[in-house]
């Protein structure tokens, strides 16, 4: 008998654990995609809510989180688009996590240099997604945050999959440059 | 393939789509590997510090389907154009025109808070009260290091009086100065024995020598005693006769001769004691006794110090207050330096380590015998006193 793991269809039917199991996950996609917690979570709400008015139209052809995942991307990119026509509003642009990796590395564990280097290096992991494209952006936090592969990021995303090697690529290289730029 | 994957390379790698060969040479490249892993690590720690962010907000409000459906209108019929649906937000022309307001005519904040006067931090301080509590401070402290060690008295100074003499050898060889001693001579001697020999001292010097050195005696009962003598005139003094003949430098074992030749007692050759050659004593030959370290006197000149620097008390013998003269043995070398033979008379407490250290630092103008300079026994006398 199918359990609902293996039935995403029927996952779907216990909508209250499904968001308590996605949630975290869209959330973490979405603040580092957007890089604002306030945006990040009324965009986390509004992907489940549209996600629970559609659980109907859900066949299971593809998992859960993939299916949660192509609606957030889709809100990502709408968002994007918004905020590119208001142009107004940058001034007033939320507040970007620039404390993102103050508090996570645990005390004591490593020596304070080490935490300095660790703490350099996100931070400009994090500027450089800042400066991507939204696509190579998508891609690239799909690919190493959410541990997605090509083929769940073609299916997210809508891209072939020969275009999401060329956008992680690119991603990968303009990463690697801007970390290597902030060390030397 | 190049020495090392080039960014492209690298790039490509993360991607998934390097060739064979990029995946070999990474295998066989250590220093490929490590770039890849350092940037997969700061990947990694990328990820972390999101997901410890996540995990922050998600605690704040914990996600539930009431949350996600608060405040909003759910019908029982399904929406298939629910996805197609933007998030609804004013317009544009709407938050324009907002913003445009906001800009020329910022909102006031009105308040029914009345402003109180407050002392303010940075306001001009008085430094007089400041400047008397730092002079006052400072008296105090500076009295405290002064005051006491003035009422209790000084530290106990110590004293060390270094004198130089010319003993270098025990009582029961004491030999006196003398112009005429042949400090160069000496004698040697052994009976071919397979052990060293024995310890003991050597026979009465004298004139002449009828009977050498012999350290057992075969006849108990001769019908004439004659001593054994080795030629040394100028070892006077009587040899005690309960202590047995032997060499000074000897081991305490089996009586031995020693493994020379020549019939007397040590390593060397003749009928004498010692490691040299002929009737005398001592490491030198042709008779007397001496060798290579000589005496002061007989033409001999004792050494000068040209600089020296005075012992320190140690710490237990200054708490113990002890008192007294070590009395050390040194050889003066050619080059001026010197070397410490042995102690004489100790007194412990660590004064005999501290002579011991200033004495051998101390520069001399070398003994000299005939205007060549020599090595040279003298005596040192280190006197400690507490005043």
């Amino acid at each position: 008998m199918p359990t609902a793991v293996d039935n995403p269809a029927m996952e779907i039917q216990d909508f209250d654990r499904v968001v308590q199991q996605y949630w975290p996950r869209i959330l973490r996609f979405l603040l580092a995609a957007v890089q604002d917690s306030d945006v990040a979570e009324t965009l986390t709400q509004d992907c489940f809510l549209r996600a629970y008015r559609s659980r109907h139209g859900f066949r299971g052809d593809s998992s859960l989180n993939t299916w949660l995942m192509t609606i957030a991307v889709n809100l990502v990119r709408d968002h994007s688009r918004s905020r590119r026509l208001q142009f107004w509003r940058k001034a007033q642009r939320g507040s970007v996590d620039s404390t993102l990796i103050a508090e996570w590395l645990p005390d004591g564990k490593i020596s304070p240099e080490k935490r300095a280097l660790i703490n350099e290096q996100v931070q400009a992991v994090w500027d450089a997604t800042a400066n991507l494209s939204e696509r190579q952006k998508t891609v690239f936090l799909l690919r190493f945050v959410e541990d997605l592969d090509i083929l769940e990021i073609s299916e997210a995303t809508g891209l072939s999959e020969s275009a999401v090697s060329v956008h992680l690529f690119r991603a990968v290289r303009a990463i690697r440059r801007r970390v290597r730029n902030n060390h030397d | 393939m190049t020495k090392h994957l080039t960014e492209e390379q690298i790039s490509r790698w993360f991607v998934g789509h390097s060739s064979v060969s990029e995946q070999q040479h990474v295998q066989n490249c250590g220093a490929c590997t490590a770039e890849l892993g350092q940037f997969l690590d700061t990947l990694e720690y990328f990820k972390t510090a999101v997901s410890t962010r996540t995990e922050k907000l998600t605690h704040q409000s914990a996600p539930s389907l009431n949350m996600v459906l608060s405040g909003q209108t759910i019908t029982s019929a399904p929406d298939p154009a629910a996805l197609r649906q933007l998030i609804q937000a004013p317009s544009l022309l709407v938050s324009l025109k907002r913003a445009i307001v906001d800009m020329l005519y910022p909102p006031k904040v009105k308040t029914s808070a009345t402003p109180i006067e407050i002392k303010e931090i940075w306001s001009k301080d008085d430094f007089r009260h400041t400047r008397w509590l730092s002079l006052a401070v400072h008296a105090v402290v500076i009295a405290l290091l002064v005051i006491p060690p003035a009422i209790t008295g000084t530290l106990p100074s110590t004293e060390t009086i270094v004198t130089l003499y010319n003993r270098s050898v025990p009582l029961i060889l004491n030999f006196p100065r003398s112009d005429h001693a042949k400090n160069a001579g000496g004698g040697g001697g052994g009976r071919k024995a397979l052990t060293p020999p024995s310890k003991g001292v050597p026979p009465r010097g004298a004139d002449r020598q009828i009977v050498p050195p012999m350290i057992e005696v075969k006849n108990l009962a001769p019908e004439l005693v004659v001593e054994s003598t080795v030629i040394a005139p100028d070892l006077q003094n009587l040899r005690p006769l309960d202590l047995q003949i032997g060499d000074p430098n000897g081991v305490r074992g089996p009586l031995s001769a020693g493994p020379g030749t020549g019939g007397g007692v040590g390593t060397g050759d003749g009928t004498g004691v010692g490691t040299g050659k002929g009737p005398g004593f001592g490491p030198g030959e042709g008779g007397n006794f001496g060798g290579g370290i000589f005496q002061i006197g007989g033409g001999v000149t004792p050494p000068v110090v040209v600089s020296q620097i005075q012992p320190e008390y140690s710490d237990d013998a200054r708490k113990a207050r002890v008192q007294g003269t070590v009395e050390l043995v040194i050889i003066v070398l050619t080059d001026g330096s010197a070397r410490l033979e042995r102690v004489v008379n100790s007194l412990g407490y660590g004064l005999d380590q501290r002579a011991i250290e200033a004495v051998t630092r101390w520069k001399f103008r070398p003994g000299k015998k005939d205007g060549v300079p020599v090595v040279t026994r003298i005596g040192v006398a280190v006197n400690f006193s507490l005043r």
